[in-house]
């Protein structure tokens, strides 16, 4: 089923490139690449659309170069080469962004910061610690952990994805509802104009418009991060989890919003719709399941994806047939995790069960909750089975005010089914809403028609979104596949936009063609 | 869209299109707001419906916010603990405020007031945020407004985040042995989950005291206070009981957490508002330098300095 991708089926790296080798070279102390294998490995992030391109053999367009700098100085050192050489720069992390944010469109240079993975002390009195742009999330939080702190940012590719990363596309983790997003926790940030010229935002109080908060989620299309201020908060002391089983997923956000309103304030809040719950359940259920590992394996390595390959086509090819399941089941499961000092999260433990309950929830106890806990990482390892079986798997998260919640889940369910299985989650939650997260599983006959399908699927999607009241993303970021309705939201926004494109990088070279710039 | 009061001209524009004419005529004749014009937003007073649900309420730049408070209040709502110069303020003026731009939330942290807003820039452009509580959908456009005194443009509209009118509001005094101690405990608190409306620091009989409001709903409050007396215990503070009605003259601004040690240091009563890990609105400190900022974007976004008067 998946084809073989051949290393030298990859187009040269272009004469300019080749050209310019010793000068750009030079300014990153050698550590420059045109080898095959490294370009090709640099030649996608987690796009989905990109998978499916890999799974049938064709390459996405790969950069000329990879460069590894080490310093900032090294940095703007290659950027004003680039631009002297008229050559595209692509900031690059861990490539685990989902919207080809780093794919390289015009090739050029993919600028590796992982070299940039230095973890300052942390100053226990104004509660920092400055981060290099390519330190792991992981490994952040370990060390942070080790010294009796926490960032309280957990994204679900905390693995797989950078600080620098997260500044690009304003990330957001599972515990956003109390540590906020990314952005909510920058305090000042450093890196590299398109210009060549090096930057540092200044702390509160400044005057003027904040340069930090401009600068964020701007997916290397102005400038390259190398470093951050952030501000980290005591590890906590204790976490209480609990889950709850609602009518329905209308009755399941009132019972957030009321949580919110009473100035409760958990850590995580997940509310299931009623597909996701069924595979939320199905899950649980596994953790007590009769199978033996060795032959867990076995099934997991080919009689499952085997049964997957046939059951895709005739399920997730029909998603008319499969959606209208979804009204069989009504009951939405919430997760609730409250994390810090231990009688603190036990009183608002008990304070949301007593909310929760107002609203018919039924108490599930902690169990359900802990199991989403300890698996809370695990669907991205889940997600290649599910490409392995010839599907395509994305997902699309937005956010809204509360009075917009409801109507942007029935729209962008109604404008998605016709192409994919629609799951939805809601998480992310803000006393004044919250964010959605659809889950999309399509198949098609072939694979021009999978990526037509996803094509149509996607800008659906996106259009129900933006009439019913959202905006286009929460927390993935625009990269390519978002970039049309990004600029169509900005309305005259986009002519500022491209404004700042100009002054910051003015020769265009830096990541040419995400957020449409 | 003005009038003449004595030798001044007073614009006041109606709508987004009337105030990017005026930065378009002004770039034209090489003029400045503020010293060639003077600009009143009374006219873009359209007070919208309060969001019951979604907790905001949409207001026009030139909405008095004590007339938003008092919309907001028929609905059990509020505006919440905002510090005293900021009532007398127009929603546009809020907006554009350096401090007063910014809400205190858990932990320690920062939010806009404004969870979306509607500006015109010193070109022409008029801007809108994205909707939404956040989003990752690009750079931030708001943040060229949003707290940012009018440098490059300027709010006309804006939907204001509310909180539940409080039922409650307690006071809790704890006392400390050195300032620093006193500071130390109150970020702890913070980061712990307290969000105090107010704060008053003073120096009493060799102790430091710090009297501490909290406001909301009842068991708010209760969560509140429990875990304020909790972190006064392990800082090695004393809790004092229930306090008193305490204010300090003068007006507030934006501080950092030295700038209030360096007041209490020399015997100073600090008053404290909008209180964040990273600064507070503070009265009865010494009032910054000229703070650092972003001029290059200035120059960028208002290159015929039309803004530069309203600074």
């Amino acid at each position: 089923m998946i084809a073989t991708v051949d290393v030298h089926a990859l187009p040269p790296a272009r004469r300019e490139v080749l050209a310019a080798e010793r000068d750009l070279s030079a300014a990153v102390s050698g550590r420059f690449s045109t080898r095959s294998l490294d370009r090709l490995s640099y030649a996608r992030d987690l796009w989905p659309l990109a998978l499916v391109w890999i799974r049938e053999g064709r390459i996405p367009p790969p950069p000329d170069a990879i460069v590894w700098p080490g310093a900032d100085d090294e940095v703007a050192a290659l950027i004003m080469r680039a631009r002297e050489h008229r050559l595209p720069v692509i900031p690059f992390g861990a490539g685990s962004g989902v919207c080809g944010g780093t794919v390289a469109v015009r090739g050029g240079l993919a600028l590796d910061l992982k070299r940039f993975d230095r973890i300052g002390p942390v100053d226990p009195r104004a509660r920092t610690v400055e981060v290099g742009a390519g330190v792991l999330g992981e490994t952040l939080e370990r060390r942070l952990e080790a010294r009796g702190w926490t960032l309280g940012h957990f994204p679900s590719s905390i693995a797989t994805s950078t600080v620098g990363g997260w500044l690009a596309a304003r990330s957001a983790g599972q515990c956003s509802s109390r540590y906020g997003k990314i952005e909510d926790m920058v305090l000042s940030v450093r890196g590299v104009f398109g210009t060549g010229e090096r930057f540092t935002t200044p702390e509160r109080p400044f005057a003027g418009p904040d340069l930090a908060q401009l600068l964020l989620g701007s997916e290397g299309t102005l400038c390259a991060f190398t470093s951050a201020v952030l501000r980290v908060h005591p590890r906590p002391e204790a976490r209480f989890l609990r889950a709850f089983d609602f009518p329905s997923v209308e009755v399941g956000l009132e019972a957030i919003r009321r949580l919110f309103r009473e100035g409760l304030r958990p850590a995580v809040v997940r509310l299931y719709d009623p597909f996701d719950t069924a595979f939320v359940g199905r899950s649980n259920d596994a953790a007590g399941s009769p199978t033996p590992p060795s032959r867990r394996d076995a099934l997991g390595a080919s009689v499952v994806p085997a049964f997957l390959r046939t059951l895709a086509a005739q399920t997730l090819g029909r998603p008319r047939l499969v959606n209208p399941l979804a009204h069989l089941a009504r009951r939405a499961r919430l997760v609730l995790m409250f994390e810090g000092e231990a009688k603190a999260c036990e009183a608002d433990d008990a304070a949301a069960a007593a909310s929760c309950r107002l609203f018919r929830g039924t108490d599930l106890g902690e169990s359900p909750a802990r199991h989403w806990y300890q698996n809370r990482y695990a669907v991205n390892f889940k997600l290649p089975r599910l490409m392995e079986a010839g599907t395509f798997v994305d997902t699309f998260e937005c956010s809204a005010p509360w009075d917009r919640v409801l109507d942007v889940y029935e729209r962008v369910r109604a404008a998605a089914s016709a192409h994919a299985l629609v799951l939805c989650h809601f998480s992310h939650a803000y006393a004044d809403g919250c964010s959605l997260y659809f889950s999309f599983v399509g198949a098609a006959s072939d694979a021009q028609a999978t990526e037509a399908r996803y094509q149509r699927l996607w800008r659906n999607a996106l259009g129900a979104a933006l009439s019913a009241g959202a905006n286009v993303s929460h927390h993935h970021g625009i990269g390519l596949l978002k970039a049309r309705e990004y600029q169509d939201s900005l309305g005259e926004g986009r002519h500022v936009l491209a404004a700042l494109k100009r002054h910051l990088d003015p020769d265009g070279i830096m990541n040419p063609g995400k957020l449409g710039l | 869209m003005g009038r003449r009061e004595g030798d001044r001209l007073v614009a006041m524009p109606r709508s987004e299109r009337e105030l990017a004419q005026l930065f378009a005529i002004l770039v034209g004749q090489r003029g400045l707001l503020g010293r060639d014009v003077h600009l009143d937003r009374a006219r873009l007073d359209r007070l919208g419906a309060v969001d019951d649900r979604s907790m905001t309420i949409d207001a026009a730049a030139g909405v008095p916010v004590r007339d938003v408070e008092a919309r907001a209040n028929a609905h059990r709502l509020t505006l919440g603990p905002l510090a005293p110069s900021a009532w007398e303020l127009s929603v546009g003026a809020l907006i554009e405020h350096p401090g007063h731009a910014f809400r205190a939330v858990v932990p320690g942290r920062l939010e806009p007031l404004a969870a979306r807003i509607v500006a015109v820039l010193a070109q022409g452009h008029v801007i809108t945020s994205a909707p939404g509580p956040r989003h990752a959908s690009g750079p931030d456009l708001a943040s060229l407004v949003i707290g940012a005194g009018g440098a490059v443009g300027l709010v006309t509209q804006a939907t204001l985040r509310l909180e539940p009118l409080p039922a409650v509001e307690e006071r809790r005094t704890s006392s400390f042995s050195t300032h620093a101690q006193a500071i130390e405990a109150l970020r702890e608190a913070l980061s712990a989950g307290l969000v105090p409306a107010r704060v008053v620091l003073r120096a009493r009989a060799g102790r430091i005291i710090v009297e501490t409001t909290s406001r909301g709903p009842a068991s708010h409050v209760d969560r509140q206070l429990a875990v304020l007396t909790r972190v006064v215990e392990r800082t090695q503070g004393r809790v004092e009981g229930a306090g008193r009605e305490a204010e300090v003259d003068g007006t507030e601004h934006e501080a950092t957490w030295d700038d209030v040690a360096s007041a209490l240091a020399i015997g100073a009563s600090v008053e404290l508002f909008r209180i964040s890990l990273s600064t507070v609105l503070a009265r009865g400190v010494r009032a910054p330098d000229a703070p650092r900022s972003a001029t290059r974007l200035s120059t960028l976004l208002d290159p015929s300095s039309i803004l530069s008067g309203e600074r």
